[in-house]
C-alpha cells in the first residue's frame, strides 16, 4: 500500500481531476486527499513504513468512523418505526377496550332519563353503569396509560422469569374493580381489565344496548 | 513514474479499502443505533397507541349505545344520518396498523362528526367526554 504515505502538500496532483471515474465513484468528496497522498510518497518522501502504518490506521479510522456515524443514524431510524410499531400494537387493543368502557357508561349516563330507561329496564343495572361512569370517568388518560404500563410490565418480568403470567390478554385478568365493587381502590399496578370485565357483566343485562368489546 | 493504467488500479484499491471502512463502520454504528433507538420508540408507541385506541373505543362506545335500536327510533331522521356516518368512519378507522397515515383525517372527521351529535342530542360534549380527551389547538369547540 504505497498510496498512504505523507504528502498532503500536492492536493493539487493532477490525477485528482484527471479520472472522472474516480470523481464519480467516490462518494465522500475526499478524492483530493488520496490523490496528493498517492503521489506524495512515491514521488517525494522517502518511504517509511511507521508513518506509513499509522497513517494507514489514521484513515482507517477516519473512514471507519464516517460510517459510524451514518449507521448510527440509520440503525436508530430502522428501530424508531420497528419499535414505534412494536409499542403501539402492545397497547392499542387495551387502550381500545377502556375506551369503550368510557364510551358506553358516558353515553349512557348522560342520556336523558326517559331514554335510559327504554334502554335498560333494571334500576339496579342503571345505577351500576352510574357507578362504573363514575369510578372510570374520574381517571385521566394519563393515570389509566400508567396503570396499564405497571400491568404489562409487571406481566412481561412474569413471563421473563418462566412464571405463569396471570393471564395470556392483559385485559382479562380483573378480579374485580375496587372502585366497582365496593373495596379498596385499585391498586396503581391493577390494570384495567377490571372496568372491562365489569362492562361485560352489565352489558349482560342489557340486552338491548349491542356493543362488541372486540375490534 | 507509473503509467497511467497502473495509477488507476491504485485508485481502486484505495477507494475500495476506503469504502469497506465505511461500510464496516456502517454496520458497526447500525447495530449501536438499533438498540438505542428502540426502546425510546416503543414507549413513544405504547403511549400512542394507548391515546389511540382510547379514543377510538370512547367514539365506539358512544356510537355503539346510540345506535341502539331503541334508541334510533326515536331519533330524527338527521340524527340517525349523522350517527350512521359516524359509525362509518369508525369501521374504516385503521386502528391496528401503526404506520396508516390516514388516522390523523380521519380522527378529525371523527371530532367534527361527535360534535354534531353531541349538540343534535342535547348533550354537553364536555361532560361527556373525559380527561385526556384529545383538545384541538383551535377554540372552536363548545
Amino acid at each position: 500500500m504505497d498510496g498512504f504515505g505523507m504528502g498532503s502538500s500536492i492536493n493539487q496532483a493532477p490525477g485528482g481531476t484527471g479520472d472522472p471515474k474516480n470523481a464519480v465513484d467516490n462518494p465522500t468528496g475526499n478524492l483530493e486527499n488520496v490523490d496528493g497522498s498517492f503521489y506524495g510518497s512515491s514521488d517525494e518522501e522517502p518511504s517509511e513504513a511507521y508513518s506509513r502504518n499509522k497513517d494507514a490506521e489514521n484513515r482507517r479510522e477516519k473512514f471507519h468512523t464516517m460510517g459510524y456515524r451514518d449507521g448510527i443514524s440509520a440503525g436508530q431510524e430502522a428501530a424508531a418505526q420497528q419499535g414505534y410499531n412494536v409499542g403501539y400494537k402492545e397497547s392499542v387493543l387495551a387502550g381500545y377496550t377502556f375506551g369503550i368502557v368510557r364510551g358506553v357508561s358516558s353515553a349512557l349516563v348522560f342520556l336523558p332519563a326517559e331514554l335510559r330507561e327504554t334502554l335498560i329496564d333494571e334500576q339496579e343495572t342503571r345505577d351500576k353503569f352510574q357507578k362504573l361512569h363514575g369510578c372510570v370517568h374520574d381517571l385521566s388518560t394519563e393515570t389509566a396509560m400508567k396503570r396499564f404500563y405497571g400491568a404489562l410490565t409487571k406481566k412481561q418480568r412474569d413471563e421473563k422469569s418462566g412464571e405463569e403470567g396471570p393471564d395470556s390478554t392483559s385485559l382479562g385478568s380483573g378480579s374485580g374493580s375496587g372502585c366497582v365493587s365496593g373495596s379498596d381502590v385499585t391498586a396503581p399496578n391493577d390494570d384495567l381489565g377490571s372496568y372491562v370485565t365489569e362492562l361485560s357483566s352489565l352489558l349482560d343485562k342489557s340486552p338491548k344496548i349491542k356493543v362488541r368489546l372486540d375490534t | 513514474m507509473m503509467n497511467s493504467e497502473v495509477k488507476e488500479d491504485i485508485f481502486d484499491c484505495i477507494l475500495r479499502l476506503e469504502e469497506t471502512h465505511i461500510q464496516q463502520g456502517f454496520e458497526e454504528g447500525y447495530e449501536a443505533g438499533l438498540v438505542s433507538g428502540r426502546e425510546d420508540a416503543r414507549h413513544l408507541g405504547l403511549k400512542l397507541g394507548f391515546e389511540t385506541g382510547e379514543l377510538i373505543g370512547f367514539y365506539k362506545g358512544c356510537s355503539s349505545l346510540w345506535n341502539s335500536p331503541a334508541l334510533l327510533a326515536q331519533f330524527s331522521s338527521q340524527l340517525q344520518k349523522h350517527l350512521h356516518e359516524f359509525q362509518g368512519l369508525l369501521d374504516k378507522f385503521p386502528l391496528l396498523d401503526p404506520e396508516d397515515e390516514t388516522k390523523d383525517e380521519i380522527k378529525d372527521e371523527l371530532r367534527v362528526k361527535f360534535n354534531i351529535i353531541c349538540a343534535s342530542l342535547g348533550i354537553s360534549k364536555k361532560q361527556l367526554v373525559y380527561k385526556g380527551y384529545p383538545n384541538p389547538s383551535s377554540n372552536l369547540d363548545f
